[in-house]
């Protein structure tokens, strides 16, 4: 009793949320991905019969070719009036020039991956994102290393709540946000350095985090009071950012 | 239970023994208290027993032939349209190389192989998933029990939980849809 009493008084507390903004688009087929797809819609047609425009595509293949002879002898091609009115390979024309217009008015296929800036929630829009930041914590002048926004525990709320109250204190707008869960997805233990331990009477933080997907509608804005710099960093550029033991205590948020 | 399984005994033993006995019950055929049957003569009762019957019979004949029908398997409806020029519509078969063979089924392996890999790495990552969980959970409980009941706590909140997507092209800003209404055109069966 008396050790988990000490050990409850000598740790700071703090929740931390680990706010996502989910894949817009899906990622592109890898290489043998492609490949076997290729291989199914080949046998898939080498197994099948013909459609009716394949074989207006037949029919209008033997027109062409009499046409040619006809033109050829020099006879009178009235025999082939009204036949050849629309071949298949005017309406195929047409219809991909449709298509090409769609793609180009809509920019259906856009995948913004020369997005270069990281606060933009428009880049990488087939990777799974996360926000980071600097928090100041109060302070004016000073600014955390980058980390995942946290806030520390209050007396008389849940951690949960605590998780939801830090995502109020870095978020401003409108932002359609649930947390997942009442339970921490992961901890991390930080040990405060000798003199704020001392301070502090503390041997350090241990931060737990939980999961939260932004929905991709939402009206996105920091709190600049509290945010001195922010990112939306998908898992390789997270990694490079944020090193050691606290980065592998949430590699398991990153779903890829 | 003891007193039905007794109960049954008993019934079985007195039905034998008034079998033994040669008793034997029947319908009551008439009585004092039943209406007298009229005497029909023979013929007209025959006349209305055929017409009865014929009556019967048309009736059959009538439901037959309007009878339900039964709900039509798209699927496996043969397209009379395309059936009529079917042998037109085959293709020229086939034959693979040897070569064209081997490269189809490598691709086929090392797609499963690929599809195994996934499975795998969707798995590790569950159970570390798991695993970190387990351990925080066990964290908090040390540090507060009472906020280590509020996390185990069941969350409903976002229950069922629904996923869009991801699509394959990203939506269109400011997109304007055409007016129009949808029309349900699926077919009832009655």
């Amino acid at each position: 009793m008396r050790v988990s009493m000490l050990t409850r008084t000598s740790w700071d507390i703090v929740a931390s949320v680990v706010l996502q903004r989910a894949p817009i688009i899906a990622s592109p087929m890898s290489p043998i991905e492609r490949r076997y797809q290729d291989m199914l819609l080949k046998v898939e047609k080498e197994s099948s019969l013909l459609n009716d425009h394949e074989l207006k595509s037949k029919k209008d293949q033997l027109l062409l070719a009499k046409k040619a002879e006809l033109e050829a002898s020099g006879k009178d091609l009235s025999e082939l009036e009204g036949e050849l009115e629309v071949t298949n390979l005017m309406k195929e024309q047409e219809w991909n020039a449709r298509a090409d217009r769609l793609v180009k008015n809509y920019k259906l296929n856009e995948r913004n991956d020369g997005e270069k800036d990281e606060k933009s929630l428009q880049r990488l829009l087939d990777r799974q994102l996360v926000l980071v930041v600097r928090q100041k914590f109060g302070q004016k002048q000073y600014a955390s290393p980058w980390k995942l926004p946290e806030i520390e525990h209050r007396q008389g709320e849940t951690l949960r709540q605590t998780a939801e109250r830090c995502l109020g204190e870095v978020v401003s707008g409108d932002l359609a946000v649930q947390i997942q869960g009442n339970a921490p997805v992961s901890i991390y233990t930080f040990r405060y350095p000798k003199p704020v331990a001392q301070k502090k009477n503390k041997n350090g933080a241990k931060i737990f985090f939980y999961n939260a997907v932004m929905s991709p509608k939402s009206d996105f804005q920091v709190n600049k009071s509290e945010i001195a710099d922010f990112g939306w960093l998908c898992a390789e550029e997270f990694n490079q950012r944020v090193t050691g033991d606290y980065r592998k205590s949430v590699h398991t948020c990153f779903l890829e | 239970m003891f007193h039905l399984k007794s109960l049954a005994s008993s019934i079985r033993v007195i039905g034998q023994r008034s079998l033994e006995n040669g008793f034997h019950t029947s319908a009551a055929c008439s009585s004092v208290f039943m209406k007298r049957q009229k005497k029909i003569d023979p013929e007209i009762a025959k006349v209305r027993e055929i017409r009865k019957r014929k009556k019967l019979e048309r009736e059959i004949r009538e439901m037959q032939k309007h009878s339900k029908k039964v709900k039509p398997v798209d699927e496996i409806a043969l397209d009379i349209k395309s059936a009529k020029n079917i042998h037109e519509r085959t293709r020229k078969q086939v034959t693979l190389t040897e070569q064209q063979a081997d490269e189809r089924t490598l691709i086929a392996k090392e797609y499963c192989r690929s599809r195994n890999t996934q499975m795998r790495h969707d798995d590790q990552w569950i159970r570390q998933a798991l695993y970190m969980q387990k351990k925080a959970l066990a964290e908090l409980k040390t540090l507060s029990p009472h906020l280590y009941e509020e996390a185990v706590k069941n969350d409903l909140g976002n229950l069922p939980h629904i996923i869009d997507g991801p699509a394959l092209t990203s939506p269109v800003k400011n997109y304007d849809p055409p007016d129009g209404d949808y029309v349900d055109t699926t077919r009832t069966w009655t």
